[in-house]
């Protein structure tokens, strides 16, 4: 019996926790028990970028993470970072299970992954102690801690944020003190860090889709004997099929539990005003990744 | 693996061999046992040290030298001095009252033993306390640092657990003051009983004067707290203030630091930071191992079988964390135990909020418990001295924090009333 | 032999010493930097964060030699100070020899580490990539050499001349 490790940064209780569960259960009852997954919670092996490249060095045999820091890794993913790419959770899903997602799993051999599925964390919200934010002005001056990505920061200037990066762990503080106004981050972020305790306001903005995935150190991969091969890829989709049906069910959820929490909750802005808001960006991006390959995304059925 | 790698480094460490080497020596030691790839000795070094929040140590540090040369910490002296001077034992009094209000500012321990230490432990042992005596008080005072809010180790323990932070923060407070007076009180009497501290108080100025000379000295905390809570900079951010602060005083104000002083400052400082970093580097690629190989996860699931009724499951959480705590580093041990015992504390009805601060407070504890203590080893960077001579006077204070720690884990509303006075549920 | 050898030690050492203390300057004041920007221009800069975490990382092991140098690593030593000077002698060798393996251990993985690594660019520094700051490692190991090497030649312990 060879034992392999998957680590996430999230707790076990949530939809990162319930993929990787699933994951380890279906690849031990596909090999016949001849492979056992070992699971590690709550970046207790590091952080999403440690275990990425644990995963990439081969000190770890498996990683499931959002793709945050992916592009650093691999940068032909950073095009599903665009803003209001996915028109909603069913279009991400069919795009990355479809043809256009398998292109770029493919995309992870030449830098020492496998990537064996895409998962997801679900659509990223805004939210903020200032105001409601109903339309694209509302966004104006508002000091939002973001990610260091460089789309997402691209993006979010065009709608004339402050574009604050901060490390995680003082985000809570910075909030609580008005160091920054806003953060960005999918409902189970949100709900999990007790933001809601810090910010009055939620926009359900949708703005940027988070996907996951499950990385699988190559070498290891390619070790395998063809069926047990397919016994990993299958367990992943499986893994995929449990956190889907988990995220859907914070969604669904989180906005009442978050209302409840008293958060404000706005779920009925009009998405096109954001999008034309971002024009000039766009623009930008379709230059930076081609407006084929942008379209070839957004009409994809 | 386990074993292999702590008696290697008792091993490393009776053979005189220095702490960070010795930790790095076992963890190796443990690759090679594991039969895993020594790529993880170098990433998991790294890993350790590339974290923002860590950049506090060697501003603070730096801060603490900029204070000491421009004349900063002898102001702050007087001041507290012409406060609590008068009675026998006043300066370590001073030291423990002033760590607590410099935990307001903080979020870290061992930055709060670096900016301190670097004004006390020297005006210490120039009031005749011996040098192993100041290392061990600062060291044990500093544990304020992430106790009284802000504290990393409890957003930690919030984040992982999925318990309230800002509950956590306000849940801080009692527990907080209750170390503080204990560790007055058992100064005092601790420094009645061995005569030490009759003149404290000799050239004390008037409190009046001595407020007034430590005016700008006093603006610091001040500017520092008012810009966290202010919503200016973060607390890793207030350690760069601080530098600035210091050396604005210093130079412009004062007129202490000359110059060519800068040189010798910034030496001293980079070479404390380094060292305290490094151990950190070692050992958290040490815990990293541990935890790999589940150790900790082990520990909880056998201590959920063992113990059976809520009074004995706390005693006997916390003899496993302060065990524990002895040889992990606490944020490390935060992150694996909080969220395996949080649910076992609550299915025998202790709250989850309680139950951080228990956490919080023994896994504090281990910063000041031999082998592996970050206080530890940065009070005795600050005073030079070696690791096991600190061990004799700091046993007294390991006991006070201890008898804390009960008080805490048995009287919940020690904890909680603050906490449902505002979150009135 | 050893005269040259301390010479050209003080150096390298000093040269790295000096190396370290700028880089815990710019690091406080990118620090200082970043809270202008935010809060004063209301324009932060993605890469000043990465870049304080890097200098910082720099600047451990760019003076962790002159730590070696000067005998002012934190150690236990009972032993050390209750030995005879013949045994006294032995023990520095052990301190020497175990020091070297660490550094060794630091150069060789250290370097393949930044290598291996340096594929992925810096979060915040796109145009950078993350062999940069991976190197402290294998250089910081490299540039103790020296430093542990003198400690033996000619022993100093701060540590120990300076407690009571
Ligand atoms: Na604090
Ligand atoms: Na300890």
């Amino acid at each position: 019996q060879t034992t392999m490790r998957i680590s996430i940064s999230t707790a076990q209780n949530s939809h990162q926790g319930v993929a990787i569960d699933t994951f380890a259960k279906e690849v031990e009852k596909r090999t016949d028990g001849r492979y056992k997954v070992q699971t590690f919670y709550n970046g207790a092996l590091g952080g999403e970028r440690e275990s990425i490249e644990a995963v990439q060095l081969g000190t770890q045999e498996l990683a499931f993470s959002s793709t945050g820091p992916v592009p650093n890794f691999v940068p032909e993913t950073k095009i599903l970072d665009v803003p209001f790419l996915f028109r909603d959770k069913a279009h991400a899903r069919a795009v990355l299970d479809g043809p256009i997602g398998q292109d770029l799993l493919a995309k992870f051999d030449a830098k020492g992954f496998k990537a064996l599925a895409w998962a997801e964390n679900g659509f990223r919200h805004m939210t903020n102690s200032k105001r409601d934010v109903r339309a694209p002005e509302d966004l104006k001056g508002l000091k939002l801690r973001t990610m260091e990505n460089p789309v997402h920061i691209a993006a979010y200037k065009g709608f004339g944020i402050i574009t604050t990066p901060m490390a995680f762990p003082e985000v809570f503080t910075a909030l609580q003190q008005g160091t920054v106004d806003g953060q960005e981050n999918p409902l189970p972020v949100i709900i999990s860090a007790k933001f809601d305790q810090v910010q009055k306001h939620l926009s359900l903005t949708g703005h940027v889709y988070s996907p996951c995935i499950f990385v699988m150190n190559k070498a290891t991969f390619d070790k395998l004997s063809a069926q047990d091969k397919q016994a990993f890829i299958d367990a992943a989709k499986e893994g995929t099929r449990a956190n889907r049906a988990r995220v859907d069910e914070d969604d669904a959820k989180g906005v009442a539990d978050l209302r409840a929490k008293g958060m404000t909750v706005i779920d009925d802005l009009d998405k096109s005003k954001f999008v034309a808001a971002l024009a000039p960006v766009n623009a930008q991006f379709e230059k930076d990744f081609g407006k084929a390959n942008l379209d070839k995304i957004r009409n994809y059925k | 693996m386990s074993i292999v790698m702590i008696s290697t480094m008792a091993l490393c460490f009776a053979l005189s061999i220095s702490v960070a080497v010795s930790i790095g020596l076992a963890s190796i030691l443990g690759i090679q046992v594991a039969n895993a790839s020594m790529l993880i000795a170098v990433k998991e070094m790294f890993g350790a040290i590339n974290k923002f929040p860590l950049a506090a140590i060697p501003f603070f540090i730096l801060a603490g030298n900029l204070m000491e040369t421009g004349g900063i910490s002898r102001r702050l002296v007087e001041f507290a001095k012409s406060l609590v001077g008068g009675v026998q034992g006043g300066l370590p009094m001073t030291c423990v009252l002033t760590c607590m209000i410099f935990a307001a500012v903080s979020g870290s321990s061992v930055a709060t033993t670096f900016a301190i230490g670097a004004i006390l432990i020297p005006a210490l042992i120039k009031h005749g306390y011996p040098t192993s005596y100041a290392a061990a008080l600062q060291a044990t005072s500093a544990e304020l640092g992430v106790i009284i809010p802000p504290s990393i180790p409890m957003i930690l323990y919030g984040v992982s657990a999925e318990v309230s932070i800002g509950e956590l923060f306000i849940a801080g407070f009692g527990p907080g003051l209750l170390i503080s007076g204990a560790l007055m009180l058992f100064v005092w009497v601790y420094c009645k009983y061995k005569g030490w501290g009759k003149h404290d108080g000799d050239g004390r100025m008037p409190f009046g004067r001595a407020l007034l000379q430590a005016g700008w000295a006093l603006l610091m905390p001040v500017i520092i707290l008012g810009g966290i809570y202010g919503g200016v900079f973060t607390p890793t951010e207030a350690s760069a203030v601080a530098v600035f602060y210091a050396l604005v005083v210093g130079m412009l104000i004062y007129r202490e630091i000359k110059p060519r002083d800068l040189a010798a400052v910034l030496k001293k400082s980079a070479m404390s930071s380094a060292v305290i970093m490094f151990i950190i580097a070692n050992a958290g690629l040490f815990a990293f191992l541990i935890t790999r190989a589940g150790v900790p996860d082990a520990i909880g699931r056998w201590l959920q079988e063992v113990l059976q009724t809520p009074a004995l499951f706390l005693l006997g959480v916390n003899v496993a964390l302060f065990l524990i705590g002895m040889f992990i580093e606490t944020s490390a041990a935060i992150i694996v135990l909080g969220p395996i015992l949080a649910p076992v504390a609550q299915h025998f009805g202790v709250d989850p909020v309680h139950f951080g601060l228990i956490m919080v407070v023994n896994l504090a504890l281990g910063m000041i418990t031999p082998p592996f203590g970050v206080n530890l080893f940065a009070a005795c960077t600050v005073a030079r001295i070696s690791l096991d001579r600190i061990v004799g006077h700091l046993l007294p204070f390991v006991g006070v924090i201890l008898v804390c720690l009960l008080v805490i884990t048995y009287v919940p509303q020690l904890s909680l009333f603050l906490r449902d006075l505002v979150y009135a549920r | 032999m050893k005269p040259l050898f301390l010479h050209l030690e003080r150096w390298s050492t000093g040269a790295s010493m000096a190396l370290a203390c700028a880089m815990l300057g710019v690091a406080a004041s990118l620090g200082m930097f970043q809270i202008l920007m935010r809060f004063v221009f209301e324009e932060p800069a993605e890469w000043t964060e990465v870049l304080i975490r890097f200098s910082l990382i720099w600047m451990v092991f760019l003076a962790i030699p002159m730590a070696f140098r000067q005998g002012a690593m934190v150690s236990v030593d009972v032993l050390y100070r209750w030995s005879p000077p013949p045994l006294r002698r032995v023990l520095d060798w052990v301190v020497c020899v175990a020091a070297l393996i660490l550094c060794a251990v630091l150069i060789w993985w250290g370097f393949d580490y930044a290598r291996r690594g340096g594929v992925q660019t810096m979060a915040g520094l796109e145009s950078l990539s993350m062999f940069w700051a991976y190197l402290a490692l294998p250089v910081g190991g490299l540039l103790s050499i020296p430093g542990i090497v003198g400690n033996l030649l000619d022993p100093r312990r701060q540590e120990l001349e300076t407690a009571q």
